[in-house]
């Protein structure tokens, strides 16, 4: 477990460090750095459908406060899996029903599963929103500013209900199922052994601010893939190529994470057989 | 909020640091084991010189410990994940081979230890028959002690000599819990009580942890909803 696999930081070495701390007594204050960081380079790993987090955003004209949504919601979902899966490991005698690796392959399918699913809702709200609501809302106001002056050109549309392709908080939500359903090694031996060491909240503790740095890398893509799309919108300013894509770019977006999905499902499926 | 976008630059800078964390490939799944077990009971309710002790490891661990004891009849190419070398494959066979080995017997002998006092307990593997499924069962017979009280010690150094992060969770007689580390490798488990926090005990407290934690996540939701509600 030393090998350096993360992007930023040896990943192996951060999550040895951390379960250390559970194991010996004491709170070092230095745990709480060392599970944000596991967390931020764990998440910067392959996976966690940060390719599709930034094309659903983009197909959907996600908000800043979508992506922080999206990055809270994983780190939720991961933490409340991570939760689930160590007390059936300890209590239910989990390990003798099914193994972790193929409990791990059968939620990696169940993730991909809920990436068609997400395909198939964007592609039926852009079927909607062809037919009848039109286009055009991408002059919203700014109503969330609290105090602020009205710009006119924002970017945000404000409603979010996906009436007019803009981004639906279900969506996002079943985005960040998919994200965070299958639990990281290393929260869930935390998990478990802070219960067996008797320290199970310090674990707990560590597992949620595991899960806070997973957020912060998740929020930065979805910022990336926000500010990504803003940054060709104004570049392009109105020209008529860009408005032709702007009508079938959600189309592109929700076939292909429909796609996607299709890749992820098949691609577990065989890792679960093989 | 009003500025909630910085301004042109920042922007361009952030995406393109960005960017290499969009594109990066999606990910097979991850790789996931379950931790070795062990498990030190009384061989009957009234015995305090009996136990039987049950080690229960993953299958690739039990490979990797084939490998390490050389029973598979040559080496294996190894892999990393998640910054672990681990064999590149697990067959059914290696768990059997190195069940049958003898050398599994020294090696199990030589990495848990029981004592009670200063009187070291016999141990003797007894069953390996269905290693990958139900671990391997030992015996450990141990002097009647001096005096009421003294409670049983263990040092478990299991799997560690392959990689020092291994660890072991263990229960002990009187049900109590312990992990076991390279770096702590005994420890003494009460016979009369439990001696220590149970897992149900650290199961329950992890759930009060859960449930305060869902409040309060809960809570600032609708705070946060209640404001935007006001400032609408």
């Amino acid at each position: 477990m030393t090998g350096m696999t993360g992007f930023l930081v040896d990943i192996g070495g951060l999550s040895d460090q951390l379960v250390g701390f559970v194991e010996s007594p004491g709170f070092p204050s230095a745990a709480l750095l060392v599970a944000f960081l596991a967390g931020a380079a764990h998440a910067v790993q392959p996976g966690h459908g940060k390719t599709l987090a930034a094309a659903y955003l983009v197909g959907t004209k996600g908000r800043v406060r979508d992506a922080a949504f999206l990055g809270g919601s994983v780190a939720v979902m991961h933490t409340l899996s991570s939760l689930a899966i160590a007390l059936a490991w300890t209590f239910l005698s989990l390990s003798e029903i099914l193994s972790m690796a193929s409990l791990t392959g059968g939620l990696n399918v169940v993730a991909g599963l809920i990436v068609i699913l997400l395909g198939l809702w964007m592609l039926r709200a852009w079927r909607r929103r062809g037919h009848g609501h039109g286009h055009g809302h991408d002059h919203g106001h700014g109503h969330d500013h609290g105090h602020g002056h009205g710009h006119g050109h924002g970017h945000g549309h404000g409603h979010g209900h996906g009436h007019d392709g803009s981004v639906d908080r279900p969506g996002l939500a079943l985005l960040a199922v998919s994200g965070g359903i299958v639990p990281s090694p290393v929260a869930f031996l935390l998990l478990v052994t802070g219960i067996f060491s008797g320290r199970s909240g310090l674990a707990l503790l560590l597992v949620a601010i595991f899960g806070i740095g997973m957020a912060v890398v998740l929020f930065g893509v979805g910022l990336t893939a926000v500010w990504g799309r803003s940054l060709v919108l104004r570049g392009a300013g109105t020209q008529v190529w860009l408005q032709k894509f702007s009508r079938v770019g959600p189309l592109i977006a929700a076939l292909g994470v429909t796609g996607f999905g299709c890749v992820l499902s098949a691609l577990a499926v065989i890792n679960l057989v093989a | 909020m009003k500025r909630l976008l910085p301004r042109l630059p920042v922007r361009l800078a952030a995406v393109v640091f960005l960017v290499p964390l969009v594109v990066a490939a999606p990910s097979g799944a991850h790789p996931f084991g379950d931790p070795q077990q062990l498990e030190i009971t009384p061989a009957d309710s009234d015995s305090s010189t009996q136990f039987d002790v049950t080690w229960k490891a993953a299958d690739d661990d039990l490979t990797s410990l084939a490998l390490r004891l050389d029973v598979l009849g040559g080496p294996r190419a190894t892999v990393f994940k998640d910054g672990a070398e681990v064999p590149s494959y697990v067959d059914e066979a290696d768990a059997e081979k190195l069940a049958a080995s003898p050398l599994l017997e020294a090696y199990l002998l030589s990495r848990i230890e029981l004592s009670r006092g200063d009187e070291e307990c016999q141990g003797e593997l007894v069953d390996t028959d269905d290693l990958a499924a139900s671990g391997a069962r030992l015996t450990y017979s141990c002097a009647s002690p001096t005096s009421d009280g003294v409670p049983l010690t263990v040092r478990a150094e299991l799997l560690t000599d392959l990689h020092a992060a291994y660890s072991t969770m263990a229960t002990g007689p009187g049900g109590a819990t312990h992990v076991f580390t390279s770096d702590a490798p005994t420890h003494e488990f009460g016979l009369e009580e439990a001696g220590g926090p149970t897992a149900a005990e650290s199961g329950f407290e992890l759930l009060a942890w859960a449930g305060a934690g869902s409040v309060l996540l809960a809570g600032g939701a609708v705070a946060v909803q209640r404001r935007k509600r006001r400032m609408a």
